[in-house]
């Protein structure tokens, strides 16, 4: 399938910082693609150049061949945008949320009233309809927002840390919702701080940090590729030296993380330097590769 | 963009306005008739009377004007700063085909036209009272869209320029409050020192248009009246100014 979104050599700049430093992505039709990566990585920045909400000092990037600088108007009429934050009109019923904003679409009452229908129906917020947007709770406000940005029908779903702050029920809510959008042929987009979520979602990722992609691929491939599908937790034994044991080693405080290809061989390695060590084995996840890529440190 | 984009922000405002009717609407509508009362009649009747006409003829104009004028300014000003700063509004539409341009206009367009309501609606109440006559009162009711036009666009243009809402006691306490003592309002400037009056001639639109409005009172002179439209020139430079810092401010 055809990329749709490409973006090449782009470089942004806020007043002297480079929050972006020549990253090349694309998105192909029907595909979930995750940006990942610590905070200030430039998951954002990223999400606001697609969407058109903001502009980059270089390189190039389209949307359906559209060039972002010359069409945004356009552009955005092809996104359906799901923000970090829950920008809904605090002015408004449920309802009205949805009819107000499909007027910036020019999209005509009769149709919208339709549409919106649907949407609630979709998101389970039918009988919400005539509330008004404080009183609903944070994974309903979400939902909405869902709701809101499919108002357009758009053939790109952009999602900034979709469930962020919601609990694990509502989080998994909106996984299926957006699984069921992929199905009906929508590309989605979607930055996360969870690595669950984008293995859960995704079929391609790219983990950022500091303003470049360090890797780009599908998760398992990538955990694979890069660390190995096994990892072999250890407590307790900073004084061992591990050297004569395969797989790469992540030090954490007291813990020890081999991450591996076959566990076997660490198994064996570790029970022959330390007689009966306690160990746990389980397979490799993102999280450990998101680690072994931006390291422990905390962020900013 | 397309010159018709912006009329989405302004149906918005005007589905919030219909909605909070109560609060928008009847609550500011009582307070020209404290004023009437307070200096119409209150203070009115110790003035004997002012340039050949009585007090409370000579602050009919004022009251007028000042619904107008507090209608539009503290919309664009404290209203819409709140929808950029806290409730993310201005976000949430530039995500459409809506751009930064429109939102602006929108909201300019809307602060023009609760003024142009408040001033009507305060004009009507004068002439059901037999204050003003029905005549005078089609005469002012373009100035009072130009002046609401004018704050509302002053109002932006302080808007994109703060960083807090508490700044905008800048503008408040350092223009608006002295414009709405030393621009004709309550008294002539006549009879104040030389270089206030220049002063007043110059900063405040509002001094112009009082002229204008007060005209029919004096004896009606035609270049009097027309030079409070003026006043439009002074919107039309604080609209341009404030749609270009507002994309400065939101487009980064």
């Amino acid at each position: 399938m055809k990329a749709i979104i490409e973006g090449s050599k782009i470089v942004k700049r806020y007043d002297g910082f480079e929050a972006l430093k020549s990253v090349d992505f694309y998105v192909k039709e029907g595909e979930i693609v995750g940006f990942l990566g610590p905070n200030g990585a430039g998951k954002t920045t990223l999400i606001k150049l697609i969407t058109c909400t903001s502009f980059f000092n270089e390189g190039h990037l389209s949307v359906f061949g559209f060039d972002v600088n010359n069409s945004q108007s356009k552009v955005k009429s092809f996104i359906g945008l799901v923000p970090q934050d829950n920008n809904l009109d605090p002015d408004f019923t449920v309802f009205e949320n949805l009819l107000v904003y499909s007027r910036y679409f020019f999209i005509k009452k009769k149709q919208a009233e339709v549409r919106i229908d649907k949407l609630l129906d979709f998101v389970s917020l039918t009988d919400r309809k005539n509330a008004k947007v404080n009183d609903l709770s944070g994974g309903m406000k979400r939902r909405l927002i869902i709701a809101r940005s499919l108002i357009n029908n758009p053939k790109i779903l952009v999602l900034d840390e979709p469930t962020t702050g919601l609990d694990p029920q509502a989080r998994r809510h909106i996984w299926e919702l957006i699984g069921e959008l992929k199905k009906s042929g929508k590309t989605v987009v979607l930055t996360t701080h969870y690595m669950e979520e984008a293995e859960q979602l995704c079929d391609r990722i790219y983990i950022l940090d500091n303003g470049r992609i360090l890797v780009e691929g599908a998760p398992n491939e990538l955990i694979n590729s890069y660390i190995g599908r096994e990892t072999v937790e250890i407590e307790n034994c900073n004084d061992i030296d591990l050297n004569s044991i395969p797989g790469k080693k992540m030090f954490y405080k007291d813990k020890i993380y081999i991450h591996c290809q076959e566990k076997m061989e660490v198994i064996q390695g570790l029970t022959k330097l330390c007689g009966d060590i306690k160990f746990v084995v389980r397979p490799s996840n993102l999280e450990d590769l998101f680690i072994f890529l931006t390291g422990r440190e905390l962020r900013e | 963009m397309k010159l018709w984009m912006w009329i989405p922000v302004w149906r918005r405002n005007a589905d919030v306005f219909k909605k909070l009717f109560i609060v928008n609407f009847f609550l500011p509508f009582l307070e020209p008739l404290f004023y009437l009362f307070a200096f119409g009649f209150g203070l009115g009747s110790f003035v004997r009377d002012i340039e050949g006409m009585s007090y409370r003829t000579f602050i009919l104009p004022a009251i007028v004007v000042m619904a107008s004028l507090n209608s539009s300014f503290f919309y664009t000003t404290y209203s819409s700063f709140v929808k950029m700063f806290f409730q993310k509004t201005f976000d949430a539409i530039i995500a459409t085909p809506l751009s930064i341009e429109d939102v602006v206009v929108g909201e300019i367009m809307w602060g023009t036209t609760r003024g142009a309501i408040s001033g009507t609606m305060v004009l009507l109440l004068f002439v059901l009272l037999k204050l003003i006559t029905l005549k005078i009162a089609l005469f002012y009711l373009p100035l009072l869209i130009i002046l609401s036009f004018t704050f509302s666009s002053l109002g932006m243009f302080f808007t994109s320029v703060v960083n807090n809402i508490e700044s905008f006691n800048y503008p408040i306490f350092l223009y608006f409050t002295p414009m709405l003592f030393f621009s004709g309002t309550f008294f002539p400037i006549t009879s104040l020192p030389a270089i206030l009056i220049i002063l007043s001639n110059i900063v405040f639109p509002l001094t112009i248009m009082l002229k204008s409005f007060r005209t029919f009172f004096y004896g009606f002179n035609v270049s009097t009246y027309l030079y409070g439209y003026l006043t439009l020139l002074h919107g039309l430079f604080f609209f341009m100014v404030s749609i270009k810092l507002m994309r400065k401010k939101l487009f980064k």
